[in-house]
């Protein structure tokens, strides 16, 4: 059988074939279907998949590499809708999906989700060709998580263009490496407690800080210290940075930016030694800024004088104001809207207007003290003074907003301090000392059908399909202030001044090393035991030196041990 | 006015002062009510199939389901007396179901969702050749909630479903794939087959 796959092709197969959490999505390689260009030039009668298959075997490591594939599948889809025309007149009665006009497929199409689109690709070529190049796609990743920064491709045999299936499932593929093994970093620097952490990870840095007044740049991949702020004059409670600026909140009720600065290859010049006119200090709250966020035009502020802030970022002016009852522990801006917490009651308001769309009362028992949101703002998470973690939805149609609550989840002993997300992983730091890593992405697809009906039927709440928390990260005996998601790590920082960061971008590879190396023993094993069952089987009675030669020779040249042969096989 | 919802017909009534009086009035729908105010009540109009037969129908139900009827028929080109609308791609049978949805649709635009949902359900019982007709069909007049309607019930059949049931479902006999490819996909992924 010819068709051995190019290296390429068998990563990405074996990669999907430890899919299990998301039971993969039945991703043929473009190339496969690319085998084809032959086709058009067919004669179109014969639809015998054999004489297809000769076709294709002399072609089988031409097409091999990625970049044609495009033009391949282009080819090889022309070729194959005639066919199916003549598919149609053969076999008459019965009509196929396969018969109705693409662009209607395609509508079909949008309704499915990431699993049944994957397995509707496998179903046949035509299906494949429709499904892999959908743009549903693209809007299954931006839901979840940020667009990459796409380099527009000039031309279209760019090796790296990739579709937006393959990044899709490559993405969800990678979300598993938080159950793998990690590695971890241990960054000192911080002479009191750390209360805050931010992770970059466009630029690949970490912000923290805390009681010691300075706020600290670190470089994500070696856990090295790029800089350090001088003292600002007060704890800093809150850090918040994207490429342009970084800024700070300390307890004084000022922000301290810091604008990028041109060429520096960390952004942000720190130290301040250059001409002043990349920091300013915004003042207009009257106590503690306890939380910070950024978009692309403003900066969000959360005091415990109660109030919200909302700045904008070319004025540097604030532009609205929110009150609340209560202090203002966090807040999570998305788009036209902005949750916040205040007492263990949790806000939405809408920006534009200032109004508020709806409050949560006593999410939780005792102060609520850490927010996150999903990506498209849908979705909330809130982690309190008792201990535990709910998960609410936003339902907004038109004219009112309704937060109905999900699941909840009780995995501290402590308060529960932040939380942070990033499809579909939800992290938790708490005093007792303790991550707790929890995969949300079970609850978020049900949640989505029953949004998909928007009839005025109550959302009930499913105590039984809520699994505790997949992963728990341990062993600091002290409080934990901060974490922070993103990059395949997690970074960490709590009273003992130490920020950790766990890295688990390995832990794919390493969990793959570790089954072929099971896969290849075991298959040693079945080809030693069919050796012998062979052997002794054929030859009768004088099985035992020759099976026992046999299996000497057979370790020795199929078992080319990386640790060299051992001392009992050498003859 | 060809697009009609209850909300602006009693809007329009209560701007002129009109109040439904005796019990015979109150009774009808709203577009009844209006239609008779215009003057021509239920005005009808006739779509011909592509085997020519000739099917008459109130003129305010398919203007408020086909968007290419609607199209047609404010554009001033269809004149009431004497033309036709020729759909020479949908045969009459189609056609005839099609009529039925929008007709028992504009009619009990006011029964509760179960009972549309029954309804609904009860029309798509029907063998695939017939259910892609409707979808040829209701793609060309662009009939929105229809389509709406059988994408959903095509999504529901696909989920949740392993591929050779999908393939036998689906009626794909060829998949197209070579056989070398096809023991590929289902060494890599058992679990979808």
């Amino acid at each position: 059988m010819a068709f051995r796959c190019p290296r390429s092709t068998t990563e990405v197969s074996e990669k999907l074939v430890d899919f299990v959490a998301n039971p993969g999505i039945g991703i043929v390689e473009p190339t496969l279907v690319s085998h084809k260009p032959n086709s058009e030039g067919i004669s179109i009668s014969d639809i015998v998949p054999s004489t297809k298959g000769e076709y294709r075997k002399g072609d089988s490591l031409k097409g091999a590499s990625k970049f044609n594939s495009k033009k391949g599948i282009k080819a090889s889809g022309s070729g194959l809708n005639q066919s199916s025309l003549t598919a149609e007149v053969v076999y008459d009665c019965r009509r196929s999906i396969t018969d109705l006009p693409p662009a209607i497929i395609s509508e079909i199409l949008n309704c499915l989700d990431p699993k049944d689109l994957g397995i509707v690709s496998c179903v046949s070529t035509i299906l494949h060709r429709l499904a892999s190049e959908h743009h549903a796609w693209k809007e299954f990743y931006a839901e979840r998580w940020e667009l990459p920064a796409v380099p527009v491709a000039l031309e279209l045999d760019v090796a790296d263009e990739k579709s937006w299936k393959e990044l899709f499932v490559e993405r969800e593929f990678r979300s598993k490496t938080f159950m793998g093994r990690y590695t971890m970093d241990v960054l000192y620097g911080h002479t009191e407690a750390v209360r805050t952490v931010f992770l970059l990870a466009s630029a690949k840095l970490i912000f923290t800080s805390g009681y010691d007044s300075v706020v600290r740049m670190w470089d994500m991949e070696d856990g090295l210290s790029i800089a350090s702020s001088r003292p600002l004059g007060c704890t800093i409670r809150a850090v918040a940075a994207d490429r342009r600026l970084l800024v700070a909140g300390g307890t004084d009720g000022f922000i301290h930016c810091w604008r990028a600065v041109e060429g520096l290859p960390h952004l942000f010049d720190l130290r301040g030694s250059q001409d002043q006119n990349t920091e300013v200090r915004l003042w207009g709250h009257e106590g503690p800024v306890t939380s910070l966020a950024l978009d692309l035009t403003r900066i969000y502020s959360g005091s415990w004088d109660t109030t919200v802030r909302v700045w904008d970022r070319h004025s540097m002016k604030c532009i609205e104001v929110l009150r609340h009852s209560d202090w203002v522990y966090g807040l999570v801006p998305h788009d036209t809207t902005v949750a916040s917490i205040s007492g263990s009651d949790v806000y939405i308001w809408d920006t534009n207007s200032g109004s508020l769309l709806t409050i949560i009362f006593s999410a939780h028992v005792g102060n609520t003290y850490a927010l996150a949101r999903s990506h498209t703002g849908d979705f909330l998470f809130t982690g309190g003074e008792d201990g535990s973690i709910h998960m609410y939805e936003i339902i907004d149609d038109g004219c009112e907003a309704k937060a109905w609550q999900v699941a909840a989840w009780i995995p501290h002993t402590g308060p529960v301090y932040s939380l942070a997300f990033e499809f579909p992983w939800l992290v938790s730091a708490s005093s007792d000392g303790k991550l707790a890593l929890i995969d949300v992405r079970k609850l978020l697809r049900t949640s989505r059908h029953a949004l998909r009906k928007r009839s005025s039927k109550v959302k009930y709440f499913d105590a039984g399909a809520i699994e505790p928390p997949q992963r728990m990260l341990h062993g600091f005996k002290s409080n934990l202030f901060a974490v922070d998601i993103g990059a395949d790590r997690i970074v960490c920082g709590g009273e003992e001044g130490v920020v950790r960061i766990w890295d688990f971008s390995h832990a794919l590879e390493i969990e793959r090393r570790a089954r072929a190396l099971r896969g290849m023993r075991l298959e040693h094993r079945m080809r030693r035991r069919k050796l012998q069952t062979e052997l002794s089987s054929s030859k009768g009675g004088r099985s035992d030196q020759c099976s026992v030669a046999a299996k000497k020779s057979s370790v020795n040249c199929i078992w080319p041990n990386k640790r060299g042969l051992s001392g009992k096989v050498k003859a | 006015m060809t697009q009609l919802d209850r909300l602006s017909v009693y809007h329009w009534l209560n701007a002129w002062c009109i109040k439904p009086v005796g019990g015979a009035l109150v009774r009808q729908e709203p577009e009844y009510i209006l239609l008779a105010l215009m003057g021509s009540p239920l005005k009808k109009i006739m779509l011909c199939s592509s085997e020519k037969e000739i099917f008459s129908v109130e003129e305010q139900v398919m203007v408020q389901h086909s968007v290419i009827i609607n199209n047609m028929i404010e554009d001033g080109s269809y004149n009431h007396e004497e033309s036709k609308i020729p759909l020479d791609c949908v045969d009459s049978k189609t056609l005839k179901k099609v009529i039925d949805y929008c007709t028992h649709h504009t009619h009990h635009h006011n029964d509760n969702q179960e009972d549309l949902e029954a309804w609904d359900a009860q029309f798509l019982n029907v063998d695939s050749n017939g259910l892609y007709d409707l979808l040829m069909a209701a793609n060309y007049l662009e009939i929105r909630n229809l389509l709406d309607l059988i994408y959903g019930t095509i999504k529901n059949m696909i989920k949740g479903k392993k591929i050779d049931e999908i393939r036998r479902i689906f009626n794909i006999k060829d998949h197209g794939f070579t056989p070398e490819e096809e023991e590929q996909n289902r060494k890599e992924y058992p679990h979808f087959y």
